[in-house]
């Protein structure tokens, strides 16, 4: 489903992210991107989501050269992505189901659909008692399931969570964790940056290590390693 | 169809909860038009009715009096009439004989009538009162006719017409600068108060684009609420002008003289002028002043 081929990303003032970035990524499958900070995760994610463009290089999305959507269609690329980020980013003067229904309300859906559709994400993530609350009087892990439901609600083909535990205390990570890979067990496709290494040792997944923009690792039911 | 307006409906509902959410920035942005439009407000009042004593005391004295020698037979008066009727600029004339002037002047002096009871003959000469078609061809005019057989005397107020053309023209000028200029200001302050807000929901923009909002449908949101503000400041500096001169016209007429009152415009007419130009500037204001402050933050 997602592809990159011989990608590189050069910043501004010659700062090199990545080099060279062959991956092959299929449907339904749960990737862990690990490396040291400023290894290129982030950059990545920001290259799939056409925040950034590359420098060289061709990034297939659904069959799709990306590279090649214009600015225009880049909304349209989005809704097929759910993205999930390390501070939440709720907006605080919506309380949590219209944080929710907002990304619904975004791409033109109609109130019968918000209706009935919003109810069901927030009982996925167990926050059905808290739509009411303003993002202010959630908890930190709270917010981050407002975040994954608001990723979730448009049944995107795939989620992206950049350090979606980083914000977070060990054992409110671990319930995160758990709700990121139901998710993924009813068919989306995850790809989560993160730095969390027991959890990645734990989940068993496909792990790609980055190193200083280069692929280092890739392998199935992979550990977080020593070189991140 | 209905989709559509339904989501015209929520669009509106949402830009007054936001406008809500934010209401220190929405207080800020609204007091901004309210008062550059209530300077708006009193600055046209004021014209409106300088423009209208002008046009009012123009037909006064916009007229010229031909008065006729004594001893001139039908026909020669006859014939000053036609000659006078055929000169450039000249509108229309009438003729008020000895007599009418008398019978007017019996009617203007009322109770008074003794006062003519000594005189004999009647002192009123025959004349011709003509309305120009315009001011400008008064000079015209009173040259051709002062130079005319028969024409005793050629009576003009010229120069205080002169005086309240030249004050008339620099305050419809004047007035204009000053509109112009306050309206390049409002729109200054509002897009400056709206780019505050804006910068201030940055974040919020930030995830829009994130979730995959169109840029059509983020700048939409931010430009209903602009007009709804503008629309809001426009509705209170209307209120604000007419109440006020309409407060101000009662003082006058009751404090004052009553007479005084058929020089200034009524307040009823104040509002017609008002309404439909302070919306649509206000709500222009607004909708420029949004697009404007929001470009730069689209690019995420
Ligand atoms: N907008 C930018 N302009 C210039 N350089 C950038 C920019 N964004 C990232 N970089 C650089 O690119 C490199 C990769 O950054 P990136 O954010 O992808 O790292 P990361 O793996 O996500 O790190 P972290 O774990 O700290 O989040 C770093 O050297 C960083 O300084
Ligand atoms: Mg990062």
């Amino acid at each position: 489903m997602i592809e990159f081929i011989n990608v590189s990303k050069l910043y501004d003032h010659n700062v090199r992210a990545l080099s060279n970035i062959n991956i092959s990524i299929d449907k339904g499958e749960f990737i862990f991107l690990v490396g040291q900070s400023g290894a290129g995760k982030s950059t990545m994610v920001k290259l799939l989501l056409k925040e950034t463009e590359p420098t060289s290089g061709r990034i297939y999305f659904k069959n799709k050269d990306i590279t090649k959507v214009s600015n225009r269609k880049v909304p349209y690329l989005r809704r097929n992505i759910g993205i999930v980020f390390q501070d939440f980013r709720l907006l605080p003067q919506k309380n949590v189901y219209d944080n929710v229904a907002f990304a619904m309300r975004i791409i033109g859906a109609c109130n019968k659909e918000i209706r009935r559709q919003v109810p069901i994400i927030l009982s996925l993530v167990g926050l059905s008692n808290k739509a009411k609350n303003y993002p202010n009087q959630l908890s930190g892990g709270e917010q981050q399931r407002v975040s994954i439901a608001r990723a979730l609600v448009n049944n995107p083909d795939l989620i992206i969570a950049d350090e979606p535990t980083g914000n977070l205390d060990p054992d409110t990570a671990w319930e995160i964790m758990k709700l990121i890979k139901d998710i993924n067990n009813r068919g989306t496709t995850i790809i989560m940056a993160t730095h969390a290494s027991e959890i990645v040792n734990y989940m068993k997944k496909r792990v790609i290590a980055l190193n200083r923009g280069r692929i280092v690792r890739d392998e199935e039911k992979g550990v977080y390693g020593n070189e991140a | 169809m209905v989709m559509k307006l339904r989501s015209g409906v929520h669009i509106i509902k949402q830009g007054f909860v936001s406008i809500w959410k934010n209401r220190m920035m929405s207080f800020a942005s609204v007091s901004s038009v309210t008062a550059a439009l209530m300077i708006l407000g009193i600055v046209l009042i004021l014209i409106l009715n300088i423009n209208n004593i002008a046009s009012i005391t123009k037909s006064q004295f916009g007229e010229v009096i031909v008065y006729l020698e004594n001893d001139l037979e039908k026909e020669e008066i006859n014939a000053i009439g036609q000659t006078i009727n055929q000169t450039d600029g000249v509108l229309s004339s009438i003729f008020q004989s000895k007599e009418q002037a008398l019978v007017l002047m019996e009617e203007y002096l009322g109770n008074e009538t003794h006062l003519l009871a000594d005189i004999e003959e009647n002192p009123f000469p025959n004349s011709y009162i003509i309305q120009l078609k315009d001011i400008k061809y008064a000079d015209d005019v009173v040259n051709k006719v002062t130079g005319l057989i028969g024409i005793d005397e050629v009576r003009y107020l010229k120069d205080v017409l002169d005086q309240l053309m030249i004050i008339t023209h620099f305050v419809r000028l004047g007035g204009l600068i000053v509109i112009g200029v306050l309206i390049i200001i409002a729109v200054f302050i509002i897009s400056n108060t709206i780019k505050i807000t804006v910068a201030a929901r940055k974040r919020e923009i930030n995830i829009m684009k994130y979730v995959g909002a169109t840029d059509g449908f983020i700048r939409g949101s931010f430009v209903i609420e602009g007009m709804l503000l503008g629309l809001i400041g426009a509705v209170l500096s209307i209120a604000a002008v007419y109440y006020g001169y309409k407060y101000l016209f009662n003082i006058i007429k009751e404090e004052l003289y009553v007479l005084f009152t058929i020089y200034l415009i009524p307040y009823s007419q104040i509002l017609n002028d008002v309404v439909i130009m302070f919306i649509a500037i206000g709500v222009g204001i607004g909708v420029i002043g949004s697009v404007l402050s929001i470009r730069k933050f689209l690019r995420v």
